[in-house]
């Protein structure tokens, strides 16, 4: 009883805020002060940061294939040896603070150019994810019997991936490749670091929204990010239950 | 052990990013580091840890009753808030500061209707409230799932069979079958906290972090070897924190 | 392919310093049902696993005249069924079972596939999703998907040992019965010793990685050829011999030797039969009441002792010998 009535109340202090914020967009609205900014809030911010939110759309996509290929053969690894040194070591992105990697990485890589340094970073921090949850489907499915069955019955080792790795793995690496997209979509910690004129993200330019424009043009500037990035969360949230519950 | 090897060597790609990009950099940085620079960043270390720690617990305190819910069922409601929860998920500190200051700012949306709140969103509990908004969602969801793996409901009938009362037997079984879960989930809210600065950013004009600090040192561009040292301080209790935490587990 | 004789000879796995199998060289006759019985640990698991190619053996595995070490799993033709089924949870039972039908056409495997599903007694269990399946029908449909693309031998990894005891007998008849009707080789293994005595045309006993004996159930039972072998298929008396090899003087007719080569002799219950007269005398110390007979505890010349009978009265019973 408790417990549905709290969460009822969660729910209503976590949306709340970001209807008040969202709604700054109206005109007349109260608390949303003077738009300084001339054209409606809007059109002011896809004028001026559209294209970063071209660009982080891109990287999300680029950044969520590529964890993808690195990071899957890395958890079928993971969940067939168990190893906790290999988890250990893959988990340094998550345990790492994201500006101490963004010091370390501009120091080293600084010289990269452009956005190739930036989606690299992004794949950086989103892999630990695509790992263990590849890692936890192979282990849940308990996929090396699977292969092996498959073997018995007569496939060679690359049939019996395609035969049975690949429909068992079908749906977690979906919700990996949502969820890393989602993740790379808002990632800040790192980026603000890195973010140079010419390899600047959507959430790099929501801090300049948020600080030097109009409340309207923020609230404008956040729906603008909520728009992909919330059905992506939800996607993401729906296919990795279901890959949970298949498991 | 070439058997080894080759079961292996799938892996090596993942390994080697995570090498390339996050140990051997930080090595680096850590030879290049200014050891009298350490001191420089205790005082703003100490805010990030006494600011993440309070965060994390609160955030675990008042996930609890919540994530206790989610645990014990399925079903539409509990789908729904659990959609709910997964919109904040996706906020960087920023979007979390900007929702605060159209809030609590100077002229927010509370102030207007509670006088006394406006300029909260740059105070303490402004800062507090902000960290605590984003930490919320994760340990919701986070201790959802390691509760699952307990089974509270039946350790407790079997207690209270036994004659124990109610209190005793949330001392003697909720408690110690509860507390790995919420270790574990604090010290993961803690990670987190101790990583976002999104929000100090935006609201905190006079409580400096730790990750606030290195980004002042970067953006300075005259002793790069302080902003490493401090990252690297950061990185070191980052590390340092995971493996007290895995040892407690 | 089907009904041929397997052979396994000299068949070793290794794992890092431990020897899991140690020479073991065996034979299975064609078409018939042969057990491998042996305690938990004793590598069983790991025999089938070589035959089968999935873990790396030295010797040879022969099916017929044909050398199947060398090959890899897909070239044995070895069906295998394991303990939890192991089905594919994207397929339903039809998907399952034809999986390996991949090579024939489409007539033929759809021919097969009815075929199997009838023989297991899994016709109408042939839409169902995996998930909705009990345990029995899980291990029925594992069966048939072995079966299907007709296997030269068999291979069945203690297939209804995760059942309830109750399923368990019933399952058991059940696929034995698929079994034995496709005609195919089959190895079965068990650690439960009334199981294997039953279900057995041929047996092979094993325990340390080494094989201990093969043979008919009745002839590994009656002449055992050591002291664990006995031990594994049924309450077994060992009793370290004196130095002039007998017991208290008396000889003994059954001695076998133990893994370390001592010799001991060995008795069952059966062999001890209470009279009233003669024999020797047994010191009497307990007794259990089982229905129909009392099960009687005691000592023969200081050694303990078990044995079937009347209940006792006193202190005393004789006893005689029964040799064969």
């Amino acid at each position: 009883m408790i417990g549905r009535v709290w969460s009822a109340v969660l729910a209503v202090c976590l949306l709340v805020p970001v209807l008040v914020a969202a709604v700054t967009v109206v005109p007349g609205v109260p608390w949303a002060g003077p738009t300084s900014e001339g054209t409606g809030p809007f059109a002011y911010v896809l004028g001026l940061y559209g294209p970063y939110w071209l660009r982080s759309a891109f990287l999300a996509l680029g950044v969520g294939g590529t964890a993808l290929l690195v990071g899957t053969p890395a958890g079928v690894v993971l969940g067939r040896t168990r190893s906790r040194v290999l988890r250990a070591w893959l988990s340094t992105p998550l345990v790492v603070p994201g500006i101490a990697l963004a010091v370390g990485i501009v120091a080293l890589w600084g010289a990269v150019r452009g956005l190739l340094l930036l989606a690299a970073a992004h794949v950086l921090v989103v892999l630990p994810l695509v790992v263990r949850t590849v890692a936890a489907a192979v282990q849940g499915a308990d996929l090396d019997a699977l292969l092996q069955q498959a073997r018995v019955l007569g496939e060679s080792p690359a049939r019996a991936w395609w035969r049975v790795g690949v429909p068992v793995l079908r749906r977690p690496l979906l919700a990996s490749l949502l969820m890393a997209a989602a993740v790379s979509w808002g990632e800040f910690n790192v980026t603000f670091l890195l973010a140079t004129p010419d390899r600047a993200t959507f959430p790099a330019a929501l801090y300049l929204a948020f600080t030097t424009n109009s409340l309207p043009v923020g609230g404008a500037a956040l729906v603008l990010f909520l728009l992909p990035v919330v059905p992506l969360a939800w996607l993401a949230q729906a296919v990795g239950g279901e890959a949970r519950q298949a498991a | 052990m070439a058997e080894h090897a080759r079961r292996t060597a799938a892996a090596w790609p993942a390994v080697a990013w995570v090498a390339l990009g996050a140990v051997v950099p930080l090595l680096a940085l850590a030879v290049g580091a200014a050891p009298g620079a350490v001191f420089q960043a205790l005082p703003a270390l100490g805010r990030s840890l006494a600011l993440s720690l309070g965060v994390a617990a609160g955030a675990v305190l008042l996930a609890l009753p919540s994530a206790a819910w989610l645990a014990r069922g399925n079903g539409r409601w509990r789908t729904l808030f659990r959609a709910v929860l997964t919109v904040p998920l996706t906020f960087s500190g920023v979007v979390v500061g900007f929702l605060f200051i159209v809030l609590l700012g100077r002229a927010g949306a509370l102030p207007r209707v509670l006088p006394f709140t406006a300029g909260w969103a740059y105070g303490m509990v402004g800062l507090l409230l902000a960290y605590l908004y984003f930490e919320i969602p994760r340990a919701v969801l986070a201790l959802e799932g390691a509760l699952r793996t307990v089974d509270l409901a039946a350790l407790d009938e079997a207690a209270a069979v036994l004659g124990a009362g109610r209190l005793e037997r949330v001392r003697r079984v909720h408690w110690p079958l509860l507390r790995p879960a919420l270790v574990e989930v604090t010290g993961l809210a803690f990670s987190v906290s101790l990583g976002s600065y999104g929000v100090a950013l935006l609201l905190a004009h006079r409580f400096e972090i730790l990750p606030v600090a290195i980004y002042e040192q970067w953006a300075g561009l005259d002793h790069p070897e302080v902003a490493a040292t401090f990252a690297v301080v950061l990185a070191a209790t980052g590390g340092l924190a995971n493996l007290v935490l895995q040892g407690r587990r | 392919m089907r009904g041929l004789p397997l052979e396994v000879r000299g068949l070793g796995v290794v794992a890092g310093d431990a020897r899991l199998l140690d020479a073991v060289t065996a034979a299975a006759p064609g078409g018939a049902v042969t057990v491998l019985a042996g305690p938990s640990g004793a590598g069983k698991s790991t025999l089938l696993q070589a035959i089968a190619g999935l873990r790396p053996h030295e010797g040879h595995v022969v099916l017929g005249d044909v050398r199947l070490d060398g090959r890899p799993p897909e070239g044995r033709g070895v069906g295998l069924v394991f303990q939890h089924g192991r089905l594919f949870p994207f397929l339903d039972v039809a998907g399952n079972v034809a999986f390996g039908l991949r090579g024939r056409g489409r007539a033929e495997a759809e021919r097969r596939l009815d075929r199997v599903l009838a023989l297991c007694r899994a016709e109408h269990l042939r839409d169902r999703a995996i998930d909705s399946l009990s345990g029995g029908e899980r291990q029925r449909v594992a069966l048939a998907r072995a079966l299907a693309p007709e296997p030269g031998v068999l291979l069945l990894d203690e297939p209804w040992s995760a059942l309830d005891a109750t399923l368990r007998l019933e399952v058991a008849t059940d696929l034995l019965r698929a079994v034995r009707g496709s005609g195919t080789t089959a190895v079965v293994v068990t650690h439960d010793r009334v199981e294997a005595l039953t279900l057995a045309d041929h047996l092979w006993l094993i325990d340390r990685g080494r094989l201990l004996q093969q043979g008919t159930p009745e002839a590994c039972y009656r002449h055992p050829a050591t002291v664990e072998a006995a031990r594994l298929l049924g309450e077994v008396m060992a009793w370290p011999l004196d130095p002039d090899g007998t017991i208290g003087g008396q000889p003994v007719p059954r001695v076998l030797r133990d893994v370390r080569g001592v010799r001991h002799a060995v008795l069952r219950p059966e062999d001890l039969e209470p009279v009233t007269t003669g024999g020797f005398r047994a010191e009497v110390a307990g007794a259990s009441f089982l229905g129909d007979r009392w099960r009687i505890y005691g000592t023969i010349h200081g050694r303990p002792a078990t044995w079937y009978g009347e209940k006792p009265r006193g202190k005393h019973q004789n006893l005689i010998l029964h040799t064969e």
